[in-house]
């Protein structure tokens, strides 16, 4: 091949590069720009209403003055409680599938299962804790709306969970057998630990999450006028007030939903840049 | 040449296959006590697959099937069922990449031993310092016990794999290439080691690295194609092997 074929030949592979390069830089513009715009709406929406009153004052009835208090503390109730039970058993059961069900047919199904829940929509997920806390309760509750969170968190637990625990290498579990270390004890001593960083990630990620989670809490806690100490009674929660606020005709309402939704924004994205925080740590 | 007065290890007739794949031909050899053996042999000849059964490491992948016996003073390891933990800790085992594990240098050695033995901080300090000392690292990490083992040089990684293998005291010592990934240096630092040792343990080596046994073995045992072909002293197995194939082994016509 001559001197001028080969210079042609890379004149062409650097203008496919090119090509390549903007077709991919473009789609990332696209989906950069939808968040842009997403949170520049948001901001411009409910920024104004931002104010100490919204974390003082419940939510009021059309016409007076009010806030978000008793949603906020009832989503911070239900989605804690769910982590809170969703947390261990995904960790578990994440475990399970990646260390002592390796070779077994059972860990197939679980996991094939697992994948299942974790895309099924999670309105069906809030029919199914409706159908098996509220109708023989007979009304709606807190724990309820709990029970619904923690069954949406817990397959994304246990898929991250398994994920990085399957990233341990196998050398290190050869290590620690061949040291005469009981089974169990290397997976709390050596893989957690060497785990710990992207299972605690995939913990907040799931908060993040269910904090945003509507649908399977219209069903389960419902929502709540009044601030209320009880799990037991309906609860409200930001995602529902929201819902109900911007889709009523009030405008005081409509400010304080998009006042909520800057709140869930924001914080899942502060979840979300923890979780960043942590991931890069571990290298 | 040093004569094996008894044998710490014995195999009789071992059968190993992998499903439909039989690894190892009724394999007979014995490992004496402080006594190394070098077991060479071209890439998939069983070597590994021969020292992963002693210590029954192998258990950890299913769809294996064994026969025949290894004797561990006198009992058949291939019978035992249950807790394998008590066997593995009488035969260690130091692996081709060094597997330190995420924590400090002190704890690496410190985790496994604590869990033997309940240990007052005093005792532990020694038994991890006499670990060290055995291993030929003490003078260079003990000033940074606290940091995390993974910042040692490869070498030194190793060594310390060596330090906490030998810290829970076993009988035996199993290196499945314990050398291969290192440099020039740090190899003769870990077989000059391997030659203190042998004088507590029944050490056996596999190694790709034919000057590596010819310099520690007391004996040497070519493998070939899942068949024990020859052992003896490492001498005679170098300068004098009865086998053809093992001639052609050493001298570098195949494998």
């Amino acid at each position: 091949m001559s001197r001028t074929d080969r210079f042609a030949l890379s004149a062409r592979r650097r203008w496919r590069n090119r090509i390549l390069m903007g077709l991919c830089g473009g789609a990332a513009a696209t989906a950069l720009l939808a968040l842009a715009l997403i949170l520049w709406r948001l901001i411009l929406g409910g920024g104004a209403a931002l104010s100490w009153d919204i974390l003082r004052l419940t939510t009021p009835p059309p016409g007076s003055k009010g806030g978000l208090l008793n949603p906020i503390l009832g989503s911070l109730a239900m989605s804690g409680a769910g982590i809170a039970a969703a947390a261990p058993l995904g960790v578990l059961a994440g475990t399970y599938l990646a260390e002592y069900g390796r070779h077994e047919r059972l860990a197939h199904a679980i996991r094939f299962i697992n994948d299942i829940l974790l895309s099924a929509p999670s309105i069906i997920i809030g029919l199914f804790v409706y159908s098996l806390m509220v109708v023989p309760m007979g009304h709606f509750s807190g724990w309820a709306g709990a029970l619904a969170l923690a069954l949406v968190a817990v397959p994304v637990i246990v898929r991250t969970t398994e994920d990085v625990l399957r990233l341990v290498p196998a050398s290190l579990r050869e290590a620690a057998v061949a040291l005469g270390i009981p089974y169990w004890r290397f997976i709390v001593s050596v893989a957690w630990r060497s785990a710990r960083v992207g299972i605690l990630t995939g913990i907040l990620l799931a908060v993040a999450r269910i904090s945003g989670e509507t649908a399977p809490l219209l069903f389960t806690a419902l929502n709540n006028q009044f601030l209320s100490s009880s799990m037991n009674a309906p609860t409200a929660s930001l995602p529902v007030v929201i819902f109900q606020f911007a889709m009523s005709p009030y405008a005081d309402w409509q400010e304080l939903a998009w006042a909520g939704a800057l709140l869930i924004s924001a914080s899942v994205l502060l979840l979300n840049i923890c979780a960043r925080f942590l991931a890069r740590r571990r290298r | 040449m040093t004569q094996p007065a008894s044998a710490k290890i014995s195999v009789r007739n071992l059968d190993f296959h992998y499903g439909a794949n039989q690894a190892l031909k009724s394999v007979c050899i014995d490992f004496p006590d402080h006594h190394v053996t070098s077991l060479i042999g071209p890439s998939g000849c069983g070597k590994s697959t021969l020292l992963r059964a002693i210590n029954r490491i192998c258990d950890l992948y299913p769809g294996h099937r064994t026969s025949g016996e290894i004797l561990l003073d006198g009992e058949n390891i291939l019978r035992r069922h249950g807790d394998l933990t008590a066997l593995r800790a009488k035969v260690g085992m130091v692996f081709q990449k060094p597997t330190p594990f995420p924590a400090s240098i002190y704890d690496n050695i410190a985790f496994p031993v604590g869990l033997r033995r309940r240990l007052r901080k005093p005792e532990m300090d020694e038994v991890v310092e006499r670990a060290l000392r055995r291993a030929a690292l003490w003078n260079e990490v003990k000033d940074k016990l606290k940091t995390s083992g993974l910042s040692l040089s490869g070498g030194q990684q190793q060594r310390l794999c060596i330090a906490r293998a030998i810290a829970i005291e076993p009988d035996v010592l199993l290196l499945d290439e314990p050398a291969s990934a290192l440099d020039p240096i740090s190899t003769a630092q870990i077989d000059e080691l391997i030659w203190e040792l042998r004088t507590n343990f029944c050490i056996i080596i596999v190694t790709h690295n034919l000057q590596q046994a010819a310099r520690i073995g007391d004996s040497t045992a070519f493998m070939y194609l899942g068949e024990m072909v020859e052992c003896g002293p490492t001498d005679a197995i170098f300068s004098n092997p009865q086998e053809k194939r093992t001639q052609d082994y050493i001298t570098g016509r195949f494998g």
